[in-house]
């Protein structure tokens, strides 16, 4: 999918922070080539990169006995990929998306400000079958960590499994740091 | 033929319509669908998917250029030789000395192909030379829409005159009926078969080449006849081109010499260096500026040197092309440094003399010894004044 020299590229965390109440584990380092990668997959359709992603060796072994939960997505997105993005970097691993927006919103194209109102507009779906818990909630991008917590303030999980974590939020929640790099 | 061996010779012979790549290890398979990745940096495109033409406006043209100087005897003797083998349907290659102005050269065949309502791009591999080149030929063309496609500059890609980067004219499949490519021995567009090949895409009828330093593909082409060669070797100020003093010596004789050069030398002084760790330390005995790839504040420091706001700056190759300062001298430290091609030096040592008020210049080649690189810069350049 992409050679060994830009393998090399992806800045690899492996660390475990404790925040809003859940240990949140961050696979990588959400830099312009993690960036660029991803919108290679999502938007140009270059199918071949999802399963580079996702370490599964690590990932089998934070999400033992846990009921895995998605972020909230958007319907139009979906639509024009083809695919649901979560879905697909967490493949073979089952995920549950009980969370929905009122308003059509993408944090990414939001200041930092708006996006911490996410809360107001993330909801639980009342019907929506959830097998019990332990959950484990995943996203593949970090940015603020508004959307995440927002979901804990909905659905309690005791454990946040990120592809990649923006550096301010890293550099912002140093002080949660309980593991570092494994 | 089972289907494993059927679909073995389908893998095998898989072509991508827009990049022609047809390396099987550079085609993925979704779904059944089998696309280029080798591409897919400008939008995905399936296998067996025809590239759609771009449909842009068309309509003749009339214009004359507006300039306030004439053409030398060479410029006019180039610009004519060119119009000439394009209308006969050639691809041209304009062999031009840097500092020679061969984009006014390009005028006479722009004017010509718009008059009869064709399609005309300029296309270059840099951003910024892109929106220079764009205020030039508005300048020169002040009734047309000239408009600049290249990155941050993309919500408007139609216009009587296109002028972008090279990357961009994927955005233009079977538009145009003169392309013109400026510096195409320049990273990223030469050695580069993606580019070529979404270059060569885009036109439709001829393709102008414009270098000061072809490299063997075109010479090639150009003996072989696949294409005509126009050469102008004289500055409009019709003094020769500066060729390099080379002065051989050890490093640490250089770095007297370049600090013994600034002492006694009042005008502003360019001084390249092979790598960006030299860059820092140069800078710094000389107690000047400097510009990287790395630096942040380019585009200010470029400026504030052209307004003589400091006469020395420590640079490396990145500003070999597309700077002018008035009455620059040119140092070049550790010559013999790969990083420095002869088409790099030409460049570098390109950047003198190249104004009416101060048509020669110092430039001096310092190198430990000259390798073929220095040597070939110097006959090269030495050709080009013979030539004239």
């Amino acid at each position: 999918m992409i050679c060994p020299d830009c393998r090399q590229q992806l800045i690899v965390r492996k660390e475990i922070y404790h925040v809003h109440g859940a240990d949140w584990f961050v696979l990588y380092e959400y830099d312009p080539f993690l960036e660029r990668l991803l919108f290679q997959w999502k938007e140009q359709g270059d199918v071949a990169l999802a399963p580079l992603f996702l370490d599964r060796r690590v990932f089998r072994k934070w999400s033992r006995d846990r009921i895995l939960l998605g972020p909230p997505s958007s319907a139009e997105k979906r639509m024009a990929r083809g695919f649901e993005t979560i879905s697909a970097i967490y493949e073979p691993f089952e995920i549950y998306f009980p969370f929905y927006k009122t308003s059509a919103v993408k944090q990414s194209k939001q200041s930092a400000a708006a996006r911490r109102q996410i809360d107001q507009i993330i909801q639980k779906k009342t019907l929506y079958p959830l097998p019990k818990g332990p959950y484990l909630l995943v996203d593949d991008v970090c940015t603020t960590g508004s959307t995440l917590t927002a979901c804990l303030d909905l659905i309690p999980a005791d454990r946040v499994f990120v592809l990649a974590g923006h550096p301010l939020w890293l550099e912002t929640h140093s002080q949660n740091l309980v593991v570092k790099r494994q | 033929m089972n289907g494993h061996r059927l679909f073995s010779c389908v893998y095998l012979f898989m072509k991508c319509l827009r990049c022609q790549n047809e390396d099987p290890r550079l085609f993925a398979q979704d779904h059944g669908v089998w696309y280029c990745r080798r591409c897919i940096g400008f939008s995905r495109l399936d296998v067996g998917m025809p590239v759609q033409p771009a449909n842009l406006s068309r309509r003749k043209l009339p214009v004359r250029p507006v300039m306030n100087y004439s053409l030398t005897e060479h410029q006019a003797q180039a610009s004519a030789q060119a119009l000439s083998h394009l209308k006969a349907g050639y691809d041209v290659f304009m062999y031009a000395a840097t500092g020679a102005g061969k984009t006014e050269c390009t005028l006479e065949s722009i004017c010509y192909y718009l008059k009869a309502g064709k399609k005309v791009c300029f296309a270059i591999s840099r951003r910024q030379v892109v929106l220079e080149i764009r205020a030039r030929m508005q300048s020169f063309f002040p009734d047309l829409n000239v408009i600049a496609v290249c990155q941050g500059y993309t919500d408007v890609t139609d216009g009587d005159l296109i002028v972008c980067t090279t990357h961009q004219l994927y955005r233009y499949p079977y538009a145009f009926d003169l392309l013109i490519l400026d510096e195409v021995d320049a990273f990223p567009y030469a050695g580069n078969a993606l580019l070529e090949s979404i270059a060569a895409q885009s036109c439709i009828g001829q393709i102008l080449y414009l270098s000061a330093t072809p490299d063997e593909t075109f010479r090639k082409a150009m003996k072989a006849g696949k294409m005509k060669e126009v050469c102008l070797f004289e500055r409009p100020h019709h003094h020769p081109i500066p060729v390099p003093q080379i002065k051989q010596m050890p490093a640490w004789m250089q770095v007297l010499f370049i600090l013994s050069f600034c002492h006694h030398h009042t005008e502003p002084i360019l001084v390249f260096v092979p790598t960006k760790a030299d860059c820092i330390w140069m800078a710094g005995l000389l107690r000047c500026p400097y510009i990287h790839s790395g630096t942040e504040n380019k585009d200010e420091q470029m400026e504030a040197f052209r307004d003589h706001q400091f006469s020395r700056l420590v640079c490396t190759t990145l500003l070999e092309r597309g700077i002018t300062v008035a009455n620059v001298q040119v140092l070049v430290y550790q010559g013999q440094h790969a990083v420095f091609t002869s088409a790099s030096l030409i460049q570098i040592f390109g950047r003198v003399g190249r104004s009416f008020d101060a048509p020669q210049g110092e430039a001096i080649c310092l190198c430990r010894y000259a390798d073929d690189s220095v040597k070939d810069c110097v006959r090269q350049l030495q050709q080009m004044n013979d030539y004239v």
